[in-house]
């Protein structure tokens, strides 16, 4: 039975790349391009790990023996090309059971759609280099930063600490670093004043998780974006602090790209030199 | 301090060739191109950024492999596994693949005293070539990326 329906993915695998489509009509418009994406998604049938194979600015296709109701919305989870997962929320728009399904994205923030459109132009989407083309070509200006430039940084790795405190001042932001949990606690208890805070899992004393679950309960913190860092390879993990509260996770080991496109996504604002795209440093997978 | 130029395969940049390990052995035991990625965050008049993060490195998987080995002595299980997964990130963010893939064998073998302390072992060999490396790099002298010259 498992074997007849691998067979028949393929079969109808091939007539389909043969197409060159996978997606619908309507959002082949939005020019599709190529991926290979880790997807975590979640559907009334359970809970799936999969590929992204194609992703336009306005949907994806989904390559999963999992089957959903069309016009059901699912969330799901994508590793980008610079290793942060994203969570993201569609409605499925097409089934092509056993191959997958098309989700066509919905609320979508302008940090997300921003990162689609990157992520389609760095495979190659002509319509989204040019998107962003435009956009340094009109010399937006940055937006000015309004008050701090102060970010927590807590990790009791100290080398970890060192690199991350590295890349964030090259970024324009002063760090406020703590070696452990318990002294991250004990900055935040006296001192609200940053703009984000970036904190390992796994601490002495106080973990990354403690330490969310403390700003998200205190009125004058509860508003700065966390990410969490962590060299824990379960997924489980990525769930139980986006659902805490953090805003970005990123697993260890990571690289300067990554840490950049971190702050990015945390903190509003493009600090990316103008023309530049944030992926033409990092692994395109 | 510069890093030797390891990337174009120019096995005679590369600084252990002195200490008599091939380039491909030095690829093995840690990615230079992580540290290198660095150099573009140095800050002028500031300390060596490079040399400080190899110091923080030596030092802080120093003192964790001696809290392991008090901590397998003392079958503190908890204390293994916490600090074999933080010995895990530190050497997977410097590039020592094949050290982190060794923390990570201790991490998941903490609960079994003679398997965590064979996993310690393993781990320190490993950090003791990560080290042999890492001090050829830091040395003046190996700032080979301006002549290339054999060794």
């Amino acid at each position: 039975m498992i074997y007849q329906l691998i067979i028949n993915r393929y079969d109808k695998l091939e007539n389909l790349v043969s197409d060159n489509r996978f997606m619908s009509d309507s959002l082949q418009i939005v020019e599709p391009v190529n991926v290979s994406l880790d997807v975590v998604w979640q559907g009334t049938a359970g809970k799936y790990d999969s590929r992204m194979g194609e992703i336009s600015m306005d949907g994806c296709f989904i390559d999963s023996l999992g089957q959903e109701t069309l016009g059901e919305t699912i969330s799901f989870k994508v590793r980008l090309p610079s290793g942060i997962w994203v969570n993201l929320q569609g409605e499925v728009t097409l089934q092509e059971y056993p191959i997958g399904f098309e989700v066509r994205f919905t609320g979508l923030t302008p940090e997300n759609r921003r990162l689609i459109v990157e992520v389609v132009a760095a495979h190659g989407g002509k319509q989204a280099q040019q998107i962003l083309k435009e956009e340094a070509e009109q010399n937006i200006p940055e937006q000015t930063p309004q008050g701090t430039r102060r970010i927590l940084v807590a990790d009791d790795e100290a080398m970890t600490l060192g690199m991350l405190t590295a890349i964030i001042e090259a970024q324009g932001f002063e760090v406020v670093s703590a070696p452990d949990g318990r002294e991250a606690f004990r900055i935040l208890q006296q001192d609200a004043d940053f703009c984000a805070a970036i904190f390992d899992m796994m601490m002495p004393h106080l973990h990354g998780m403690d330490l969310i679950h403390y700003m998200k309960t205190d009125a004058r913190l509860n508003h700065i974006p966390i990410a969490m860092i962590t060299a824990e390879q379960d997924p489980k993990i990525w769930d139980e602090s986006v659902a805490a509260g953090a805003k970005v996770f990123l697993p260890k080991p990571f690289s300067p790209p990554q840490i950049q496109m971190l702050l990015r996504m945390l903190i509003k604002e493009d600090s990316s030199p103008p023309g530049s795209l944030p992926y033409a440093n990092a692994n395109i997978g | 301090m510069n890093i030797p130029a390891y990337k174009n395969n120019d096995e005679a940049a590369l600084p252990a060739k002195r200490q008599f390990l091939s380039g491909e052995e030095v690829r093995e035991i840690i990615d230079l191109s992580v540290l290198e990625s660095f150099r573009e965050f140095q800050q002028p008049g500031e300390p060596d950024l490079v040399g400080k993060l190899i110091d923080l490195f030596i030092t802080s998987t120093t003192e964790r492999i001696m809290v392991i080995r008090q901590a397998i002595t003392d079958g503190d299980t908890a204390v293994i596994k916490r600090e074999a997964h933080n010995a895990k990130g530190g050497a997977g963010n410097i590039g020592a693949h094949r050290m982190a893939a060794c923390c990570k064998e201790l991490e998941q073998k903490a609960s079994q005293p003679d398997e965590a302390a064979v996993s310690t072992a393993r781990m320190e060999i490993e950090f003791n070539e990560v080290i042999q490396v890492l001090n050829l790099v830091k040395q003046p002298e190996n700032d080979l990326s301006a002549h290339n010259q054999p060794l």
